[in-house]
């Protein structure tokens, strides 16, 4: 212990004696005398520092982003010896290179109102860029790549909920690629990346084709004429008729999927896919599901066929239109061709098989009204009368049997 | 219960070769009641149906707790479909050959053609089998004896009758919806769904009848249960046939007296049979049973659970 105030002295000395000549490296040679010798710092720091806090080895600041700078460019109040003990007052924006500080986008996010309001850091530069080995921009544009990926768990650090490493967009797509990169909202803010009427452009981004089908289909229209702006409960409430966003079919953190609690049913997670989007269809659709359950159809599909034709192989996926809108896949001009995608040899006469019967409804085709009736008509005559039947002779032979009647065998 | 009928009931019990079998009650002689043709197409007949409910019903009620599990066990919906398409084209097939078969031998004879029609072992409801019906409602209050029967009475005609309705609509609409791009050509659509209600009701009614009626006329009525095996070894005791079918049995009273015919030939005196015979007939007895009471059960399940 009593050697290490000289010897502090001394490296001191020499980083007051190196400063003044220059040079980037130089500068880093007199900090990381210090900075990168744990031991030292141990010895000298205050009371109440962490001096593993201070430790700084030059490797991944030299790796990063910021690899060409020097230390001094950012601690601009470090220039003497011994250094102010008081906060650190380093402001990305006072370099030349992020000239606002904090970023405007930033300021009117969410994570700036619960700074502002609870004094907690949230997600300020820092926290989501590192300190030392902050990615370049290039890097964090790389879909997949080690520097988004890095992003992205620094976001979850934080968001533990929207954890989902199966996902398909986990090690695909960045947080900030939907929620944007520091205008993050409130969920129910009609800037967020990810409010409903803005959704589609987020998703666009990537999914172009799909969304550019979907923008102008019934659900795209109907969006945009109720102007929604809250995201949709799951389960929807099919009596409030409200337009689904991308999320509200695909689901977003997880992706839609095979529900977790259930085992997969079908071959593959396409087929799982497949079904899962019968059963959010359905949440909305009620009438349209319960009488596709009724056909072979819907009962294969339960079951896990994922060859049988579901709501999507019908009506298209995006680009749904109604039945009388000419672009619609079921619209009486195109449905020879749609019934034809699975059944090749599928005619006029064909295609007049109802996908979504209504037996017990005479006006909708009272041929299968009445032979709906005619047949429940047998069988509950037929079950009624021999049941009863069966019934009476049971106790008719049981009663004599008991009683030592009549001329019963046993 | 008093101890006296105990003691009755054990000696009775003893005095059964095998008792588990009620066509095998008292100690009389055996005549041969069905031959081999009768019970090979009878277990076929098994075989078939049984496959079709089984993998007919995960998709008749495809939201019932137990469906994907029967599913899963033939293999999965396509699989469970393609096993349903060739037990229902097999069921088909013997029942073409049995129409091929009867028409062959009622064509041109005239005597058979009648006997087939009118005669006494006629499988046709006569206005007798009407009388019957009502008198065995009469019997069912004690108002009346029970009806007698002959070869075959109301119920089982009724068995043969539902069988010939059920290949017609069953089969028929089946077949339909097995080959739908072929009969679409010149069928409208809606056949189809017309076929999905036909198959799918009549199919219940089938499976309910024979898991009830049948079962129950046959099986575990309380004074022939849990089994009548006559249709697995063919051959029934005189006790059985008097109480069972006595018209009948007045008719061929003389068989007793015959030396016993070790092929199966109708009517005559047949050997008992041996403990494997009956062993394997009742096992068999007992499983189609246990499957068919299990169905009922899911059924039931289903009913209830939607």
């Amino acid at each position: 212990m009593t050697r290490a105030p000289l010897r502090s002295l001394l490296v001191a000395l020499g980083a007051l004696l190196a400063l003044p000549v220059g040079g980037a490296a130089q500068d880093d040679l007199a900090c990381l005398a210090c900075h990168n010798d744990v031991e030292l710092l141990r010895a000298q720091a205050s009371n109440g520092v962490d001096p593993i806090g201070l430790h700084v080895p030059p490797g991944p600041l030299r790796a990063s982003g910021h690899g060409d700078m020097t230390c001094a460019e950012c601690h601009t109040s470090f220039e003497r010896f011994p250094h102010p003990g008081a906060a650190e007052t380093v402001t990305c924006g006072t370099s030349s290179c992020h000239t606002n500080d904090p970023h405007p986008d930033w300021e009117g996010s969410v994570h700036a109102r619960i700074q502002e309001e609870t004094g907690i850091a949230a997600a300020e530069c820092t926290a989501c860029h590192g300190v030392h080995d902050v990615d370049a921009l290039d890097d964090l544009r790389v879909e997949g790549g080690p520097a988004m990926l890095r992003m992205n768990a620094s976001c979850i650090s934080c968001h533990e909920a929207q954890n989902h490493p199966a996902d398909p967009h986990a090690d695909t797509a960045s947080c900030a690629g939907c929620h944007a990169p520091h205008a993050m909202r409130e969920i129910d803010s009609p800037d967020s990346w990810v409010a409903p009427l803005r959704q589609a452009e987020t998703c666009a981004a990537c999914h172009e084709a799909v969304t550019d089908s979907v923008r102008h289909d019934a659900h795209g229209a109907a969006l945009q004429r109720q102007g929604r702006v809250t995201p949709l409960a799951w389960p929807p409430n099919p009596a409030d008729s409200l337009a689904p966003t991308c999320t509200d079919c695909h689901g977003a953190h997880p992706m839609a999927g095979p529900p977790p609690d259930s085992v997969s049913r079908t071959a593959s997670p396409e087929m799982d896919f497949q079904m899962e989007m019968v059963r959010r269809c359905a949440a909305c659709h009620v009438a349209p599901a319960e009488s596709y359950y009724l056909t072979y159809h819907g009962k294969a599909t339960r079951l896990g066929s994922g060859v049988s034709a579901s709501c999507a192989q019908c009506h298209g996926a995006h680009g749904v239109f109604p039945a009388d809108s000419a672009a619609s896949a079921i619209h009486e001009g195109r449905i020879v061709e749609t019934c034809a995608s699975c059944h090749e040899a599928a005619r006029a006469a064909f295609v007049l098989y109802d996908s979504h019967p209504e037996p017990m409804n005479p006006d909708r085709n009272p041929w299968l009204f009445g032979s709906f009736v005619f047949m429940n008509a047998i069988l509950l005559g037929t079950l009624g009368v021999f049941f009863l039947h069966t019934a009476l002779w049971w106790l008719r032979i049981w009663l004599d049997m008991r009683s030592g009647r009549g001329h019963h065998h046993v | 219960m008093s101890e006296e009928t105990l003691v009755q009931e054990t000696v009775v019990q003893e005095e059964r070769p095998v008792p588990m079998d009620s066509a095998q009650r008292g100690d009389g002689p055996f005549v041969w009641r069905f031959l081999l043709w009768h019970r090979l197409a009878h277990a076929l007949a098994i075989l078939t149906f049984y496959t079709l409910v089984l993998t007919g019903l995960p998709l008749r009620y495809s939201s019932a707790p137990f469906s994907p599990a029967l599913i899963d066990f033939f293999g999965g919906v396509e699989r469970a479909g393609f096993i349903h398409r060739t037990a229902g084209g097999i069921m088909i097939g013997y029942t073409l050959i049995y129409i091929v078969y009867l028409v062959a031998r009622l064509w041109k004879n005239r005597e058979k053609r009648l006997a087939w029609l009118w005669g006494s072992d006629s499988l046709v409801p006569h206005p007798q089998d009407a009388r019957d019906f009502i008198q065995q409602w009469k019997y069912f209050f004690g108002k009346a004896e029970p009806a007698r029967f002959g070869r075959y009475g109301y119920l089982e005609k009724l068995d043969f009758l539902g069988e010939v309705w059920g290949f017609v609509i069953i089969g028929g609409s089946g077949v339909l919806l097995w080959f739908p791009e072929f009969f679409g050509a010149f069928l409208p659509g809606w056949w189809f769904n017309v076929a999905t209600v036909l198959h799918g009701v009549e199919a219940l009614l089938a499976t309910c009848f024979i898991f009830v009626v049948h079962f129950f006329n046959v099986h575990v009525r309380p004074d022939k249960w849990p089994m009548d095996a006559v249709m697995f070894h063919g051959r029934a005791t005189v006790q059985y046939m008097e109480e069972e079918h006595p018209e009948m049995m007045d008719q061929i009273e003389a068989v007793i007296d015959e030396p016993i015919s070790e092929t199966p030939i109708p009517d005559r005196r047949a050997p008992a049979p041996g403990r494997r015979a009956s062993f394997i007939a009742s096992a068999f007895g007992f499983l189609a049973l246990a499957i068919g009471f299990a169905i009922i059960g899911m059924i039931l399940w289903a009913v209830t659970f939607s």
